[in-house]
């Protein structure tokens, strides 16, 4: 199973140039923003990189024919499923770190008061990620990664759909909903935590069955 | 007593319109097996049953006397793959490919995967695959399949696509691979003068079913080619005939025993034949 995640890890860092290059671009753009506004974007943007990885890999397996040579392997079907979650896994959890650092060093630089709820609202967007994650690799493995990507399309422009409907009714501004989003608790976050935990396993167990089964 | 390192028995594997029925055959220690038939026969179809990549509907793999599902990974350990094309990602380069190798097999070499690169004239760095011409990522697949010190090697068309010098270089790879009885090779090709190079036994499957399993010297020496008139197809008798198949200008009959249909038959011109023509006489022959 090492050699599957090293095979991924090479290619996501193959990946990671333009991607760095695309983070920096995003950070100079965002520049002029208060620092909780900077940190909360790169954190989105760490988080997506978290979630789209494991989905790109796929892409590159299946341009390369990789899934044939991997099944002949001396190497479970179960375990090559796993790869691609840990590969998420790793990912949300290096874009937590990094948006950690971030956070902290915002806080040394003046925005310390607003340090928990920047640390919960960061933990929040990779939880929320891995439920996404969690959503898309079955499809992944039921449809293959050309007609996935059009369900992650759909995703992004639902949920993008409902949040600007939410943004855009201005009783909403002031809402303890919309407070409760921005800051989730440590129970809020632990429930989230709950959940995605419980939806990661049930997905995972999902596309194990769904990879058994298929031709290749 | 020969070791018998791959054995299939009545594998079978049902699809819609398409079925793998009863295939049957088996691969001693220290040989090659040509496995041969038109596309779309089959082949691939049993080499994936063979690896456990498919769920089949019926029959057994043992691969060194051990059950292919009972046994899967430990036994793809010992197994080395060469696919029809390279299954590598283009943007990876040798070394890369080694790398990942090394974590997925216990018994892999880096320094006979190296010495092979070095045998085979691929640089280890420096170019990606994607600038590798066809040959080159065919020998690399073959270098790769081999640097983890397999027992069994499969070969699916491993060799199409090459130039009659790399298919050289490969196929003297592939002699000194079955040199002592702890290895053996199944090799699934549409070249069949490779597999008359270097082929111990013939495997023909066509349309999903074994016409015949036979060590290939018997093939080429004892099978026979009766070239004749279609007045003289009556002259020779059903049980004689293997297969049949007129032309414009001449019949070809295929025979088991080409030494007693040129005693039985004398007047006929009685062949010696290659693998080619037997698949084309079983292919292509008229149904009898």
């Amino acid at each position: 199973m090492k050699g599957i995640l090293v095979k991924d890890l090479l290619l996501a860092w193959k990946n990671m140039k333009y991607l760095l290059f695309a983070f920096v671009i995003f950070a100079l753009a965002i520049f002029s923003q208060s620092s909780e506004t900077r940190v909360m974007m790169l954190g989105m943007y760490l988080c997506l990189i978290g979630v789209l990885t494991p989905l790109y890999t796929f892409s590159y397996d299946r341009t390369a024919g990789w899934d044939v040579y991997a099944r002949a392997l001396p190497v479970e079907r179960w375990k090559l499923v796993l790869v691609k979650y840990l590969l998420g896994l790793i990912f949300l959890c290096a874009g937590l770190l990094i948006g950690g650092v971030l956070i902290a060093v915002s806080a040394s630089m003046g925005a310390a008061s607003e340090t928990g709820r920047m640390l919960g609202a960061l933990a929040g967007m990779m939880l929320a990620g891995l439920l996404l994650l969690s959503v898309q690799l079955p499809f992944f493995y039921r449809f293959g990664p050309e007609k996935a990507r059009l369900f992650i399309v759909v995703t992004i422009l639902l949920v993008t759909t409902i949040c600007g409907a939410l943004m855009s009714v201005r009783e909403l501004e002031s809402s303890e909903l919309l407070l409760w989003l921005l800051s989730p608790s440590p129970a809020a976050i632990a429930l989230l935590a709950f959940f995605a935990a419980a939806l990661i396993f049930g997905s995972f167990f999902l596309s194990v069955r769904i990879y058994g089964r298929g031709d290749v | 007593m020969e070791q018998i390192l791959l054995q299939v028995g009545g594998l079978t594997k049902r699809y819609p319109g398409f079925a793998l029925d009863g295939v049957s055959f088996s691969v001693p220690g220290g040989s090659i097996m040509g496995f041969v038939g038109e596309n779309g026969a089959g082949k691939t179809t049993t080499l994936k049953l063979i690896l456990d990549e498919l769920p089949r509907d019926g029959g057994t793999v043992k691969i060194f006397g051990l059950d292919n599902r009972e046994r899967g990974s430990e036994l793809r350990a010992q197994i080395g793959v060469v696919f029809d094309d390279c299954h590598f990602h283009e943007m990876f380069t040798p070394a890369e490919v080694g790398t990942v190798l090394r974590g997925c097999y216990k018994t892999w070499d880096d320094g006979l995967y190296r010495s092979l690169l070095r045998r085979f004239g691929l640089p280890e760095k420096g170019k990606k695959l994607k600038e590798f011409s066809r040959g080159m990522t065919m020998k690399l697949g073959v270098a790769a399949a081999l640097a983890h010190r397999p027992r069994l090697l499969l070969l699916d068309e491993a060799t199409s696509g090459l130039d009659p010098i790399v298919r050289d270089e490969v196929l003297e790879l592939l002699q000194e691979f079955v040199c002592d009885e702890e290895h053996a090779i199944l090799f699934s090709s549409h070249i069949t003068e490779d597999l008359e190079k270097i082929a111990d036994y013939i495997t023909f499957l066509h349309k999903g079913r074994v016409v015949f399993s036979e060590p290939k010297d018997a093939l080429l020496y004892d099978w026979g080619v009766i070239r004749c008139g279609r007045a003289d197809l009556a002259r020779i008798g059903r049980e004689d005939i293997a297969a049949v198949k007129s032309g414009a200008f001449e019949t070809r009959v295929l025979v088991k025993d080409r030494e007693a249909a040129a005693r039985k038959y004398r007047g006929l011109v009685v062949d010696r034949t290659s693998i080619e023509e037997i698949m084309v006489l079983y292919g292509r022959g008229e149904e009898r």
